[in-house]
């Protein structure tokens, strides 16, 4: 087989894409022809570059992609380019929400498909998965640091007692539920005109029958959609880990109530 | 006689971008949307998945857009990022357990039907030789198949694909080439005339 030489193929490449000039094309082309495996090679080239361009080129949808032509959306600010972000969970999730009125009631989500089972209806468990993804010493500093400065609780929250852990829970709590509604707010917001009417009838309901037990739903379906790899997330997600933890220090399921003897 | 307002160039709607111009962003969107789009689309063969990554990489490029510095052209970074966000759910797919046709089944898909081949349905054909292509392209090693996405569909200059991949336009002109073999291979180009082998 006759060498290629690497100046050769440079030459061939740049002459097929035209990026010499007429001089230098004259002579490479003179090169190629006196290579037999060039001239061969050329021919190759012409005829997959045909092949390549005898496809339709692919269309694009401008309903997802021109997300900053979305009506009534100013497109820089850090609200609104976040919100953009979540448009494409927004879609999916306007799905999971349709989905949801049907049954009428969050309380039957964890049948959704798609939502992980183990998150949708078994809290409990989910709460010892979730903290294990985090170390004793990390829920600690995360309690420490929201906690322990400004309360001045000196315990350790490991040793806390769980009439003393209570008010810290509630707290969390209630900040969870207020992210909450700022997440649902948001994926509202750029949702677009044709949905919007739907989906607000949709989130008046689910506001009416927001309370501690749906969470877990929510955080679900907010799993499902990767929202919790947003920024705005990530201390939602801290937040519900250090929840779950507490509840289980507190001998509380993580719908608020007390757990229940099975004998 | 009054002359026709220019179109701005990338650089100076960048430039109103980080000024404060809301509508700078928007234009640059509109303006390279498109490109990006069927970028995208070709290098992972999922339109699904081209819009999400699209949309992840403006919102990537609108906020870290004080670090672009100029150097390189917008599209070209915006093309970079694009093409970060690629093989990231490039790899997650490979890591994913998937269905794949047998190597037989597979090799039936790269035969291209000639274009004036007598037959009631040529929009099938198109439909199969596009298929055929894409499997042929999603064979060739990544960095191959990028080169080939962004000179033959995109038309960039040897130089713009170097700045994207970050590598010398010696090595992007070798990656054409020889993946330009490797699909002649696959398509059954091959041209064996004046081969000694």
């Amino acid at each position: 087989m006759s060498e290629n030489s690497k100046e050769l193929q440079e030459l061939l490449i740049e002459l097929e894409y035209g990026e010499l000039d007429e001089i230098a094309a004259v002579e490479a082309q003179e090169q190629i022809d006196a290579d037999p495996a060039m001239r061969a090679m050329q021919e190759s080239f012409r005829a997959v570059r045909t092949d390549l361009h005898a496809v339709d080129e692919p269309e694009v949808s401008p309903s997802r992609i021109a997300f900053v032509t979305m009506p009534g959306q100013p497109a820089a600010n850090t609200w609104s380019i976040w919100a953009k972000g979540a448009a494409v969970a927004a879609s999916f999730a306007f799905g999971l929400l349709l989905a949801a009125a049907a049954a009428n009631t969050f309380g039957l989500m964890p049948a959704m498909p798609g939502v992980d089972p183990a998150l949708a209806g078994a809290p409990d468990a989910t709460a010892e998965t979730s903290f294990a993804s985090m170390s004793q010493s990390e829920i600690q500093d995360y309690l420490d640091s929201r906690y322990a400065r400004a309360d001045a609780i000196t315990t350790p929250v490991a040793d806390m007692s769980p009439e003393e852990l209570r008010p810290i829970v509630d707290d969390l709590w209630s900040e969870r539920e207020q992210q909450w509604r700022g997440v649902v707010q948001q994926m509202l917001n750029v949702a677009n005109r044709q949905q919007r009417d739907e989906i607000e009838t949709l989130m008046a309901g689910m506001f009416q029958t927001f309370d501690a037990a749906r969470t877990n739903d929510m955080l679900a379906v907010a799993d499902e959609l990767g929202i919790l790899q947003q920024n705005t997330g990530a201390e939602l997600q801290r937040n519900t880990q250090a929840i779950d933890y507490l509840f289980t220090r507190v001998g509380l399921d993580p719908t608020g109530q007390r757990e229940q003897d099975n004998d | 006689m009054v002359e026709a307002p220019t179109a701005p160039t990338d650089n100076q709607l960048v430039a109103r971008t980080l000024n404060g111009d809301v509508g700078a962003f928007n234009d640059l969107v509109t303006r390279w949307e498109g490109s990006l789009y069927r970028f995208v689309v070709r290098y992972l063969g999922d339109t699904e998945e081209a819009r999400d990554i699209c949309q992840e990489a403006f919102l990537r490029a609108y906020t870290n857009l004080d670090r672009f510095r100029g150097q390189a052209k917008f599209s070209s970074w915006l093309y970079q990022i694009a093409l970060n966000q690629c093989r990231s759910q490039f790899r997650k797919k490979k890591s994913r357990p998937t269905v794949s046709l047998d190597e037989d089944e597979q090799q039936n898909h790269l035969r291209l039907v000639p274009a004036d081949a007598e037959t009631p349905d040529a929009s099938a054909i198109k439909v199969q030789n596009a298929s055929a292509l894409q499997t042929a392209l999603a064979r060739l090693p990544e960095d191959q198949r990028t080169a080939i996405i962004l000179k033959e569909y995109h038309g960039l200059k040897f130089r713009e694909i170097a700045e994207i991949l970050e590598t010398p336009e010696s090595t992007v002109k070798s990656r054409l080439y020889h993946g330009l073999e490797s699909l002649a291979k696959s398509l059954g180009h091959l041209k064996t005339q004046g081969l000694q082998t």
